[in-house]
């Protein structure tokens, strides 16, 4: 199965707030994510095709993304330019679009794929739990350091199940453990790059409301913990 | 009449402009010849600032050196609705005095990267990221929560302060020093709500959203 055609988590969906655009990557290429004022979320190549400014620079203007350099707009949906401001009048040619990934919002994360179409290798997008989707998505946690470590020191240090048994790797890029005080978490990796991994994490049930910030905290506090471990020494 | 020495590169000064110009006021600008000439260093100049340090700022017979300070200074003298420093809220006051010393914190890491003597300068990417991680990361994960509670600037008032301009410019400016703002997704967002509060200004090198 080629990672290329692989499905991975690059945000929060919420965190894709309108008029916004979310800087990120994925296996190096770099990302401009944004959500349109239709709800309609795009990943795009971090860059324009005009002189390759990076589009995160950019303003996102509800239905079109605008460069900050010479003011080239992109469509939501199809990446086709729209005004080039220095041609006024005259339409951009069908050729020039932002160039596009595969992306979907599914159990509360934004997904892209670099390549491929249909349904492609690997899992569908989403965290494989069917129908349910995860009852509450925590901090994602940006460690200096490659997927596989991450993914590794997850299964190894974050299981702590009251019966001892350890955390599951479902696969390379995906930690499943069962918690004595939070229940299931689902952990995805990101890798962003190669030393660069994103750790995108959800409860499987959500606490109750008014312990909502508390187990926010609480759950940062442990992935930050793993991280900083990773970090210090390559592999905790 | 308000008058503030000036450089037009530094963070530190381009702080109290924006202070300035969201407060509507009028002032009168004296610019520091940071390089070549060096006039912060200038015997002239250390007569007013011994520390040789922009910002300082002088609203009539007042003198008055550090920009954090001087951001407590305009707000509390010069903010008729008493939004930017809320004299009378001893929480929020605590919390700003807080994030001030944290500002003077990412200065000292995010802008040495920026900055040398006025000179822009390459440096060790590794370096940068040691330096600039540790507070950002601070600053992202409280600015994180801040969002789940409903919370849109570093204190507690539904409305941005003297806190968020302290810290703005040096991580606005973080990329040009090489440190990346993409592992701080909510100072991303942050940073783009300050751009949008009525009456910012852009320094050169921060774009406008
Ligand atoms: S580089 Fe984007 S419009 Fe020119």
């Amino acid at each position: 199965m080629s990672r290329e055609r692989r499905w991975f988590p690059v945000c929060r969906g919420e965190e894709a707030v309108p008029r916004h655009i979310v800087h990120t990557a994925l296996l190096g290429q770099e990302l401009a994510v944004w959500r349109a004022d239709d709800g309609t979320v795009n990943a795009w190549e971090n860059r324009c095709p005009h002189r390759g400014v990076r589009l995160s620079v950019g303003t996102n203007l509800g239905d079109r993304l605008k460069c900050r350099y010479h003011g080239w707009t992109y469509a939501s949906g199809s990446g086709q330019c729209l005004e080039r401001p220095a041609h006024p009048g005259e339409a951009p040619p069908r050729i020039v679009k932002a160039r596009r990934f595969g992306c979907v919002e599914s159990d509360g994360y934004v997904w892209v794929r670099l390549a491929g179409e249909g349904a492609g290798d690997g899992p569908a997008p989403g965290f494989g739990r069917g129908t349910a989707p995860p009852g509450l998505t925590l901090r994602s946690i940006h460690v200096w350091a490659p997927a596989a470590a991450v993914a590794d020191a997850l299964a190894r240090h974050a299981g702590e199940a009251p019966d001892g048994s350890p955390a599951e790797a479902v696969d390379p890029y995906t930690v499943r453990s069962a918690h004595a005080e939070a229940g299931e978490i689902l952990y995805a990796m990101q890798p962003v790059a190669d030393d660069e991994t994103i750790i995108h994490a959800a409860l499987a049930e959500a606490p109750p409301a008014s312990e909502r910030i508390a187990v926010l905290r609480r759950e940062n506090g442990r992935v930050c913990a793993l991280r900083d471990a990773i970090e210090a020494s390559g592999s905790p | 009449m308000i008058r503030l020495y000036d450089y037009v590169l530094s963070g530190n000064c381009y702080k109290i402009r924006l202070l300035l110009s969201l407060l509507g006021l009028e002032w009168e600008t004296r610019w520091i010849d940071f390089h070549p000439k060096r006039e912060h260093k200038s015997e002239w100049f250390l007569g007013l600032n011994p520390l040789g340090q922009v910002p300082v700022l002088e609203d009539g017979d007042f003198r008055l050196r550090d920009a954090q300070a001087i951001l407590v200074y305009l707000a509390a003298k010069h903010d008729e609705r008493g939004r930017w420093y809320p004299a009378g809220d001893p929480r929020t006051l605590g919390e700003i005095a807080q994030w001030l010393a944290f500002a003077d914190g990412i200065t000292a890491t995010a802008s040495a990267a920026r900055l040398h003597d006025g000179i822009f300068f390459e440096l060790d990417a590794d370096r940068a990221r040691a330096g600039a991680n540790a507070p950002f990361r601070v600053l992202d994960e409280h600015l994180w929560f801040q969002e789940q509670e409903g919370r849109e600037w570093l204190c507690a008032p539904g409305h941005p302060t003297i806190a968020d301009l302290a810290c703005f410019p040096y991580v606005a400016l973080s990329e040009e020093g090489g440190v990346s703002r993409l592992p701080y997704p909510a100072i991303r967002r942050w940073t783009d709500r300050v751009k949008r509060i009525p009456g910012f200004i852009p320094m050169s090198g921060v774009l406008v959203a």
